[in-house]
């Protein structure tokens, strides 16, 4: 139903995990641009087309690591969700956390989902999947 | 009769014939004084106890003339307060130190001495060597010091040991956990990147590579399993739940629904009889049912798996059993089957890192109970453990 070109915002400052990902949404079926910052000051920049990103382009989806330096996911998720113009983006965690508090306190920051990164390959492009069908593909989202 | 009768009855006996008698043969020293500490009279065993040929040589001598003057005196101080007062000095035991430079002990009863109309003219005491019992009780008092010197110092010991072993044992399963936690991560990489190698490439380069990879894709797995399972034995003791009274079949039961894939592949058929309720972590429980049937039925042969887990009281314990019909275990591989990443088998034969048993172990310890196997190579195994008995809370 969508034809236009899907934009993804990553925040990984792991160069491995986000070419991995890139792959893994390559394989994709949707046509989609994904743009990969390395930070969580970056990341809130980018969202909020300053500096450099003046001319970024409205993410349709976020996927936002945890652990990042100079400011980390849990921060970034508190202030995408505190702000008006960009709360109403879905902010998918994908984090290899599987801690029980990273989990509770991301939903307490209303993140959209939270995934543990799995550790196979095989199941890793099953995740890059399922967010493709939920999240760009089934669920309706505000244009 | 009558006659015979009185001329039975024994002469009578002076009062100073009786107080000679007593004098002359009791072992105890007794010693009459006057209002100035001089002797009157002193038994016989005193006499010898001075080195007096006979006990009247003793009379008007003073304890000055036997002891030295700082026992003399505190003997003259104690007599003339008894006179000045009235009251006795009962079983006051006293350092003696003779003039000869000898110590002895003595146990010594002072009263003061009356006449008819009850005014005091003297003392008596009565002393009794107590020199070897002191010297015993002195002797079992230094015993005791030393034994209770020597019970704190090994005690301080033992506890320092134990906390050392503590904080050793608490140290090593943090650096496990964080080992195994920290290796994920650059593994993930190396195995995500030769799995989407092969992914890609496999089929598009030669032979060699498409082996190459192969091994590669082989070896970043099983040492992600590798660390997978040490990170779950080191969970065991990190992350193990207080125990709580829970019932033994639930355990069984959710480990029977785990295994069902393979219960259903293999065809196995597992028999639960009566399981009791114990105190346990219900998840570390339902784990070690889990790893012993499916044992059970991975060591299988032709036949088809039949599987009894049956629980029998043993003393204090549950004896719990988990019997198979499979291929059995050598007895000399019966100890070492619970030592970690040991295993009996090539991978080709059967798979995994041999952590299962070893976990089934360290649970099987945090409960306070033991693990063995007992096995005829083709006929079978059975493993067994035990756990504690706990009371039933309900009636």
């Amino acid at each position: 139903m969508n034809s236009r070109t899907i934009e993804i915002l990553l925040v990984e400052d792991n160069p491995g995990d986000a070419r991995l990902t890139r792959e893994a949404f390559n394989e994709g079926r949707l046509l989609n641009n994904l743009t990969v910052v390395g930070d969580g000051v970056e990341a809130l920049a980018y969202l909020r087309q300053q500096g450099q990103y003046a001319k970024s382009v409205r993410p349709d989806l976020v996927l936002l690591d945890l652990n990042l330096p100079k400011k980390d996911g849990r921060e970034v998720l508190a202030e995408i969700k505190e702000d008006e113009q960009l709360k109403m983006i879905p902010v998918v965690v994908l984090t290899t956390s599987a801690a029980q508090e990273d989990v509770a306190r991301a939903y307490g920051s209303h993140a959209n989902c939270y995934i543990t990164k799995p550790v196979d390959l095989d199941q890793f492009l099953r995740v890059a999947q399922s967010i493709e069908n939920f999240w760009l593909s089934l669920v309706r989202l505000p244009s | 009769m009558v006659g015979q009768n009185a001329a039975s009855r024994p002469k009578s006996i002076t009062h100073e014939e009786l107080l000679d008698a007593f004098l002359e043969h009791i072992p105890d020293h007794i010693y009459f004084k006057d209002p100035e500490s001089r002797f009157v009279r002193i038994s016989r065993a005193l006499a010898i106890h001075f080195g007096l040929a006979d006990s009247a040589e003793a009379v008007n001598k003073t304890d000055f003339d036997m002891f030295t003057a700082e026992h003399a005196e505190q003997a003259f101080a104690d007599e003339q307060e008894i006179i000045r007062t009235g009251r006795p000095v009962v079983a006051k035991e006293e350092k003696e130190t003779w003039a000869d430079g000898r110590e002895s002990w003595a146990s010594t009863t002072k009263i003061p001495l009356r006449d008819r109309d009850g005014n005091i003219i003297g003392t008596v005491g009565i002393s009794r060597d107590v020199t070897e019992r002191r010297r015993a009780q002195q002797e079992l008092q230094e015993y005791k010091t030393h034994l209770e010197e020597l019970v704190a110092a090994r005690t301080a010991e033992l506890t320092r040991a134990n906390e050392a072993l503590a904080s050793s044992n608490a140290e090593l399963e943090k650096f496990a956990y964080v080992a195994s936690h920290d290796l994920q991560e650059p593994l993930r990489m190396v195995a995500s990147y030769t799995q989407l190698l092969a992914r890609r490439y496999k089929g598009k380069l030669d032979a060699d590579a498409d082996e190459f990879i192969g091994f590669a894709v082989d070896g970043a797995t099983r040492m992600q399993q590798l660390i997978q399972d040490l990170l779950s034995y080191s969970r065991l003791t990190t992350q193990g739940r207080p125990l709580e009274l829970i019932g033994c079949q639930d355990a069984c039961n959710i480990a029977i629904v785990n295994l069902g894939q393979s219960i259903g592949d293999s065809g196995a058929i597992v028999n639960v009889g009566a399981l009791p309720e114990v105190r346990a972590d219900a998840t570390q429980l339902a784990q070690l049912f889990q790893n012993l049937i499916g044992n059970a039925i991975k060591y299988r042969n032709e036949r088809t798996p039949e599987i009894q887990v049956y629980a029998k009281t043993e003393g204090e314990y549950w004896v719990f059993s988990v019997q198979d019909n499979g291929i059995g275990i050598e007895p000399q591989y019966a100890d070492r089957i619970f030592e970690m990443f040991q295993r009996l088998h090539t991978r080709l034969e059967y798979s995994g890192t041999g952590i299962g048993l070893a976990i089934c172990r360290k649970i099987v310890e945090r409960h306070g109970g033991r693990i063995w196997v007992e096995s005829r190579p083709g006929q079978g195994s059975t493993f067994l453990f035990t756990i504690p008995r706990a009371e039933r809370m309900t009636p």
